[in-house]
């Protein structure tokens, strides 16, 4: 035979590829395969040594992994192991735990939960400054003039700052740009909340005469989109097409009610409520020692009337952020802890004293609730504050409505997936057989049979029944065994 | 047999082509590569889905004949009955190309 040396990256790739196909077929393969590049090689003008022939080369090898993949995805057994081991009880919980994971991996680690308690040096001062309108109690962003009349004149607090998030196009220049999520506080903000940067400075009270352009950066942004520059500060970015001079950045463990914005920049009532007119501003203050919320809400109400009179029909709200900043875990988490409860009990009732049962049943809907409640924690608020322009994060009306429809979902599937699974091993159960003329529902299993793969025994769902299906549970003996395991795995 | 003759009835057009350049005298993949113009990640899935469904066989080539030639032995593919009459129904789906019966020189 004619010795053609294939190149090293072809020969690679046909290593690699030849891993993936099934033992009993790999020699052949590999002959077939190095039979055709031995074929491609001699017939090149330069014996397939010249650059462009081995690139060819190694892009014709290419396919050879995806003829092994296809040899693989033929290869029946370890599809019929995984299908075996994906009707196990263990795969169950293995894929809530998965799911948590996703979820945490997604949420940045669980961002929400975990700065839900932190940073705020005395939030028991601080309070959210909201109304509530007179028409079935519908919550409505705070007038800017209002927040600046509170902010001079209330002496129940120390001050009141404005902030506002939306969408802002930012970049280097402003032919550069991404669309970023963005702030707007009013100049004493970062006062109130006695914020240090990591760099530079924030914002003082005159910034909105002497320096109206400047903008302070977010942790995340200036570290990942700009390098961790220590020299920023004093440089010039585009925000929204303007340029726009950065003054500082802010610490990495600094987060506002659940936004991270990358750019904050200052909130001119005069100009910028002009600009965004649907922006709607949330406001911040801070109470003075000894005084009580509800004699703040009393003066702030008197000083609104007196600034806008034809709006003195919204009720004001000040909440302390203690409150708002712990109410997914005072909201959330009792309800959640009752569904546990509830979930123990049905669990041994359901379980009927077998413990692998019980604990089965109970530990699917400890994890499928927990599920619901950190998506409720960690999404639900995000969208109420970058979709409808919420002012505070999670545990408000939706947010509960989330958990108890998610919870009543979560119930709803625990009971379903026990009565597709085996009561002995607690498969699921496979094959499913029509019998008759079922209600033919979408999702229904009425009128089917099902059987363990294990073989342990049959279930036949009633025909006919739509809501309240009646399961008819029928037992085999071992003799049933092999035949129900083989047919399973096919 | 059923589920052959199901696959044969959802013969794609892929398929059918590579059952169409097997028919016409090419009989190995690198030779079905260069008449159908298809890359060899989809030439190759292609033969082993045929010869499942049952309308192509191959078959090794003597060691002997490839000795003679100074070349490694060599996986021939070739048309079954029901492959012939799959690639008829396929022809009245699809438009298939016309090809020329490989040339006598060419190496077989």
């Amino acid at each position: 035979m004619r010795f053609v040396r294939t190149p090293l990256e072809s020969r690679a790739l046909l290593a690699a590829a030849s891993v993936l196909v099934p033992r009993p077929l790999k020699a052949e393969w590999r002959r077939e395969w190095d039979g055709e590049v031995w074929w491609w090689a001699s017939t090149q003008p330069g014996a397939g040594r010249a650059p462009r022939e081995r690139m060819a080369l190694a892009i014709h090898c290419c396919g050879a992994i995806a003829d092994a993949l296809y040899l693989r995805s033929e290869d029946a057994a370890p599809i019929a192991a995984f299908r075996l081991l994906w009707l196990r009880p263990s795969s169950c919980l293995a894929g809530l735990v998965l799911l948590l994971a996703f979820i945490g991996a997604a949420s940045g680690g669980f961002q929400h939960t975990r700065r839900a308690l932190a940073f705020y040096r005395d939030p028991g001062s601080l309070a959210v400054l909201s109304q509530t309108g007179p028409f079935m109690g519908q919550r409505l962003g705070v007038p800017p003039l209002k927040v600046v009349y509170w902010d001079r004149h209330a002496l129940t607090m120390e001050g009141a700052a404005i902030y506002s998030w939306y969408r802002s196009a930012v970049g280097d220049d402003s032919d550069h740009t991404e669309d970023r999520s963005a702030a707007k506080v009013g100049p004493g903000f970062f006062t109130l909340l006695n914020v240090t940067p990591q760099i530079g400075r924030v914002f003082a009270t005159d910034d909105l005469v002497f320096c109206p352009n400047c903008v302070v950066l977010g942790y995340d942004f200036w570290k990942r989109k700009l390098g961790a520059d220590p020299t920023i500060v004093g440089r010039t970015i585009a925000v929204d097409g303007h340029p726009a001079r950065i003054i500082g950045v802010l610490r990495k463990e600094f987060w506002f009610l659940g936004a991270d914005p990358a750019v904050w920049s200052l909130f001119d009532p005069d100009r910028t409520w002009r600009g965004f007119p649907n922006v709607i501003t949330g406001a911040i203050g801070r109470l003075k020692p000894g005084v009580a919320p509800p004699a703040a809400e009393r003066e702030l109400r008197a000083l609104a009337r007196e600034v806008l009179p034809r709006a003195s029909g919204a009720w004001v709200n000040v909440t302390p952020l203690d409150i708002i900043v712990g109410r997914p875990i005072a909201t959330l988490g009792p309800a959640w802890l009752t569904f546990v409860c509830i979930a123990g009990i049905g669990a041994l009732v359901v379980g009927q004293r077998k413990f692998r049962r019980s604990v089965f049943l109970f530990s699917k809907a400890v994890l499928a609730l927990t599920v619901v409640l950190v998506v409720t924690i960690e999404f639900g608020g995000a969208a109420s504050v970058t979709k409808t322009g919420g002012i505070t994060f999670a545990a408000g009306a939706a947010s509960l409505w989330l958990f108890l429809a998610g919870s009543g979902f979560v119930a709803r599937w625990c009971w379903r997936d026990q009565c597709k699974r085996c009561p002995t091993c607690l498969s699921l159960l496979a094959m499913p057989v029509r019998i008759g003329e079922g209600a033919r529902l979408l999702l229904e299993q009425s009128g089917t049979e099902l059987a363990c793969p294990l073989g342990h025994g049959t279930l036949f769902t009633s025909e006919g029944a739509s809501s309240a299906p009646a399961y008819r549970w029928t037992s085999l003996d071992v003799s049933w065994r092999d035949l129900f395991v083989s047919a399973a795995k096919t | 047999m059923y589920i052959y003759r199901r696959m044969a009835a959802d013969l794609t057009y892929i398929g059918a082509l590579v059952l169409h350049a097997v028919h016409r005298g090419r009989r190995y993949g690198f030779q079905i590569m260069e008449v159908t113009e298809l890359p060899s990640g989809t030439i190759y899935p292609a033969l082993r889905r045929l010869e499942k469904a049952g309308l192509i066989r191959s078959q090794w080539e003597k060691a002997a004949v490839a000795r003679s030639e100074q070349r490694p032995t060599r996986k021939y593919y070739r048309v079954t009955k029901d492959g012939e009459a799959a690639l008829a129904t396929a022809g009245q789906r699809y438009r298939l190309p016309e090809m020329a019966e490989p040339p006598k020189g060419a190496i077989q």
